[in-house]
């Protein structure tokens, strides 16, 4: 009996205390629950798009706001939802913690930590829904964003701010060229976010630890939905990745982020909006599939000084089957970027990695994004290639070929391997301007086609310790003096008197 | 229109409790019509939880658990 | 602005799915096409627009901006009338948003007039054909699918096969020899490409003579389906008041039918063939329609229309054909292999290639051109199976003439030398007829294939063959 007197002067206190120390909280009822979609009662006052606690820590979020229920997408698995539980609004719309301290960091696309580092101090929310810049606030794209891929740095440029989307077969090389273009940034001011879609988590870890060990961790956050976790959050993950760059283009940084792969993110939309019982379209996507896309990508820009400056470069990666690239959402995806680079599975076949079919990719935005000195190496490669491609059809059928011709194709056979590169190897853009400057001018017409890949490398290097202000009269200058022109002539004039061995026997 | 409202305590409110009760959610609700529906639930094991339509204040016990168990 | 309804009428949000919400009044329930505005408790105002009544006190609107972050119960005020923009000489060179207002960083123009942007299309009556031809520049337009002035024509492609940059290259030949007004709309397309062409235009001094309207990918649907219709209503006022001739681009118009069959199922239609929207067919029309000349001035637009999945046959696509003059039909075989622009010279077409309306010559010429490239191509599958060497003498030239026609339809862009390195040609329709003509006649069977690639004149070609 004397402890319910106690109760009771604690009830009477609190109830005197109530209106005064207690914020409401918004609540609603769970009527019924399947398929990830909640339908709630209540929440009188929620917003659209506002994130709801489903209670154990997981999450939901208000998408479908009528009349009489709310329609909540959860955002984990949410199990242990009951019929007639309360959910609570959160009074924070759909976004994800920001803070300096996710460089280094992999999180879920609601910012929760997944490799075990524990918490990061939280310096504020981003929403992941946001209207990208406007016409006024933007700059046009003129500063490179460079890969360390000598096919895509010289041939397909892409600049900061651009959108450049990567589309090939799966098992193309895809994700490697990503991948390889993060791994070029360790010196280029860029911070690197990595947003995984649907991926498995052996990969994942697999990348991550590679990423670790060649030291870009130090750069870049990667963003995961793995092909585990649910629909909803493989949907969220590309605008949680965009939110987090955001996050760092407002301190005027460049950012680069990738967006492994947007048709395992569209599959995930399908799913969530099917669940969602609005109407579907071709291959059942639904109606604004185009648009999903298009907001997303559109917040990839380059803004003016007197907005801010800094950049936003996206990559968005498309699997196409059979190498359709007419189909649904990779015309979509293309018709919302500023170019694409196709990677082939014939050419991935025959040796040519990475398998870009240089003659159809296509970057929109073009040279104004190179430096002048790889304008002056690369105008002449394309033109070298594209002879190339034109007479290789002919050679096939013709032995007995005009010594003009021959010497053109052995030219052309050159200049195309050249092109070869490891994935995880990038040159540094005055590296591969020797490179390319040297097979154009005809150095390699006389090396083996078999040793060209020692060639290069070792070329590199030559040039490093014997010509270094080669390289930073390149990198100072931006630009191919006259004087390093003919400094390098004479390096790879020795340099290749260092190798006989590798040189074609000449016919008697 | 009668305005929802339930009262959630660990155990049953006293005749001057509910009277307490009524005048708090009529305040808070800005109505004098309200319909109280009152829930016993061992498992907040003390204070009051009272929820105006969608609004919910919660100064059980069990809340505080759970505010001091997230600071943690 | 006067409104026929009591202008202070509010009423409360009662449903919120994506960009469609439902609005319950007390009284005066809008009508369909009002607007209705919303004060965002962070500053601004949200425009909506009145699609549907469902009972007496309930609409059904678009919202033309986001919809994150309202709530059930928030206040909207009706306008009593549909969305309206400013018209008329204060408009010229600035860039405005769908609802009109100006988004150029500069304040809003003070306008004397604001036209509303639902109206009903110009009656047959009122409706005038010009038979004049409209020169481009560009050879493979004006021979084959030549524009009429004050007509409609049509950029048709899909994704990557040089749809804005044709609509960029007609716009620095035509707007800026044009001494009228020309109004510029971006409806759903990139922004990046709004503020390239802005730029353009501020350089080139085309800006001045322009009105520039976006409602690009980035914006919601409500924005991006009533974009275009904003332009047009803009274009309309220099037509039917100042009795112009005023020059109309859209890029792209068939972003307008997209966004149309975004919010289609969200208004409650059943989804109609590839998931558009049941009123596809009226809904472009409506706009159309008043795409139009009429005895007081005229308008000549050029639209660029994005063909999805490069399926002609989707609905979109398909059914705007019936509403052009001249279609430049773009074809990605064409893209793959450099021959820019991607024109494909026998799907394309224009009603005024006729004799009476181009002459005699021109009409034999681009006929002559068709028949060549025609033969070509019913001979590909001979030459695939048997080899060049086992056609006649006679289709050995045909084959010949249409390798060389085929490379001389190509053409550098001005708007394209970054990509190029070729400085642009802008060719007279005289010097085309003529350059083709020859051609046909075989005076130049002897220069070689490549002489005939992206040059302006057959005498450029001549200049080329003696480099190669």
């Amino acid at each position: 009996m004397a402890k319910k007197s106690s109760f009771l002067t604690d009830i009477e206190k609190k109830l005197k205390n109530f209106p005064s120390t207690t914020e409401p909280r918004l609540v609603g009822e769970v009527e019924s629950f399947g398929d990830g979609v909640v339908t709630v009662s209540g929440l009188d006052s929620i917003m659209a798009n506002e994130l709801v606690d489903l209670g154990r820590g997981e999450l939901g979020l208000a998408l479908n706001l009528n009349e009489e229920t709310v329609g909540v997408v959860a955002l984990g698995d949410a199990a242990h939802i009951t019929v007639g539980q309360p959910v609570y609004g959160t009074g924070r719309l759909l976004s994800v913690p920001v803070s300096n301290e996710l460089i280094g960091r992999v999180v879920d696309p609601l910012g929760t930590p997944l490799d075990g580092k524990g918490e990061f101090s939280i310096e504020g929310y981003e929403e992941m829904e946001k209207i990208a810049p406007g016409v006024m606030a933007r700059q046009s794209v003129s500063e490179p964003l460079q890969t360390g891929i000598k096919a895509i740095d010289a041939m397909i440029p892409i600049g900061r701010g651009q959108r450049e989307l990567i589309i090939g077969d799966r098992g193309t090389g895809k994700s490697a060229v990503a991948l390889g273009t993060i791994l070029n940034q360790h010196d280029q001011d860029v911070i690197c976010v990595y947003v995984a879609i649907g991926q498995k988590r052996s990969f994942l870890s697999q990348t991550h630890s590679l990423l670790e060990e060649r030291g870009a961790m130090k750069y870049t956050v990667m963003v995961v939905a793995s092909a585990s976790d649910t629909a909803a959050k493989q949907y969220l993950a590309p605008m949680a990745g965009t939110a987090i760059a955001e996050h760092f283009l407002k301190q005027g940084k460049d950012v680069l982020v990738i967006y492994d792969d947007l048709s395992k993110h569209a599959q995930a939309y399908r799913e969530v909006s099917l669940l969602l019982r609005r109407p579907s379209g071709r291959e059942a996507y639904p109606g604004d599939v185009f648009y999903l896309h298009s907001r997303l990508l559109e917040r990839a820009c380059r803004l003016n000084p007197e907005h801010g400056g800094g950049s936003i470069t996206a990559l968005p990666i498309i699997e196409t089957q059979a190498n359709d690239v007419s189909a649904y959402i990779p015309t979509n995806v293309i018709s919302i970027t500023d170019g694409q680079i196709y990677l082939e599975s014939d050419l991935f076949n025959a040796g040519v990695r990475p398998a870009i079919n240089v003659g159809l990719s296509v970057s929109r935005v073009g040279s104004s994004a190179q430096i002048k000195a790889m304008k002056q190496v690369a105008g002449p490669m394309k033109l070298e290639l594209a002879q190339y491609r034109d007479l290789e059809a002919f050679s096939q059928f013709s032995s007995d070929l005009d010594p003009a011709t021959k010497k053109q194709l052995a030219r052309g056979e050159r200049v195309a391997k050249i092109l070869n590169q490891g994935w995880d190897t990038p040159l540094a853009v005055q590296e591969q301007i020797v490179v390319i400057w040297a097979a154009t001018r005809g150095y390699l017409d006389g090396i083996q086609v078999d040793h060209i890949r020692e060639w290069e490398s070792g070329f590199i290097q030559h040039v490093h310790d014997t010509a270094d202000d080669i390289y930073t009269s390149i990198v100072k200058e931006k630009k191919l003096l006259d004087e390093t022109e003919t400094a390098l002539k004479k390096v790879v004039e020795a340099y290749n008197e260092l190798h006989p061995e590798w040189h074609i026997a000449k016919e008697e | 229109m009668a305005q929802h409202v339930t009262v959630t305590t660990a155990v049953e409110l006293t005749a001057t409790q509910r009277k307490e009760v009524m005048q708090v959610a009529q305040a808070k609700a800005g109505t004098q019509e309200i319909e109280l529906k009152e829930v016993v639930n061992p498992a907040v094991i003390g204070g009051i939880r009272l929820t105006i339509g969608s609004k919910q204040y919660d100064a059980t016990v069990l809340n505080q658990l759970e505010t001091l168990r997230n600071l943690a | 602005m006067s409104a026929s309804q009591n202008p202070q009428s509010t009423g409360t949000i009662i449903q919120i799915v994506g960009p469609v919400v439902d609005v319950r009044f007390e009284t005066d329930v809008p009508k369909i096409y009002d607007a209705l505005t919303l004060d965002l408790p962070e500053g601004g105002v949200l425009t909506m627009e009145v699609e549907q009544q469902l009972d007496d006190e309930t609409v059904r609107v678009i919202a033309l901006g986001p919809t994150e972050g309202l709530q059930r119960g928030m206040e909207v005020t009706a306008t009593g009338e549909p969305i309206k923009v400013p018209v008329g000489e204060p408009t010229l060179g600035r860039m405005f948003n769908v609802v009109g207002e100006a988004i150029d960083e500069m304040p809003q123009p003070k306008a004397d007039h604001y036209w509303p942007i639902h109206k009903p299309a110009p009656s047959l009556e009122a409706q005038e054909t010009s038979a004049q031809m409209l020169e481009t520049g560009i050879k493979v337009i004006d021979l084959i699918a030549p524009f009429a002035r004050g007509g409609k024509v049509g950029a048709f492609g899909g994704a990557g096969v040089g749809k804005t940059v044709i609509i960029q290259e007609l716009i620095r030949n035509i707007a800026e020899e044009h001494s009228g007004h020309s109004v510029f709309a971006g409806v759903g397309e990139r922004t990046r490409e709004g503020n390239d062409l802005y730029h353009e235009m501020k350089d080139s001094g085309v800006l001045e003579k322009t009105v520039m309207l976006f409602g690009q990918m980035n914006e919601p649907p409500g924005n991006r389906l009533r974009v275009a219709l904003s332009g047009v209503t803009m274009a309309e006022y220099f037509r039917d008041v100042e009795k112009e001739d005023v020059l109309l681009f859209i890029d792209n118009i068939f972003r307008f039918s997209q966004a149309g069959s975004e919010v289609s199922a969200l208004l409650g239609r059943i989804p109609s063939a590839v998931g558009y929207q049941p009123n596809l067919a009226t809904e472009m029309a409506a706009l159309q329609e008043r795409i139009t000349s009429t005895k007081e001035g005229s308008i000549t637009s050029l639209q660029a229309v994005y063909v999805p999945a490069d399926d002609y046959t989707d609905p979109a696509p398909a059914t705007t054909f019936t509403h052009l003059d001249s279609t430049i039909v773009l074809e990605r075989r064409l893209a793959e292999q450099a021959l820019f622009p991607a024109v494909d010279p026998l799907a394309s077409t224009s009603k005024i290639l006729a004799p009476d309306v181009v002459g005699k010559e021109h009409y034999a010429v681009a006929r002559g051109v068709q028949q060549v490239l025609q033969r070509y191509k019913e001979l590909q599958d001979i030459i695939a199976i048997l080899g060049i060497d086992e056609l006649s003498q006679e289709d050995k030239q045909v084959v010949a003439r249409a390798r060389r026609i085929q490379k001389f339809l190509s053409q550098p862009f001005f708007v394209a030398e970054q990509f190029t390195s070729i400085p642009g040609a802008y060719v007279s329709i005289a010097d085309t007829i003529r350059s083709f003509k020859e051609i046909l006649d075989g005076k130049h069977d002897t220069l070689p294939e490549q002489a005939f690639y992206m040059v302006g004149t057959i005498e450029d070609a001549i200049e080329k063959a003696k480099t190669l």
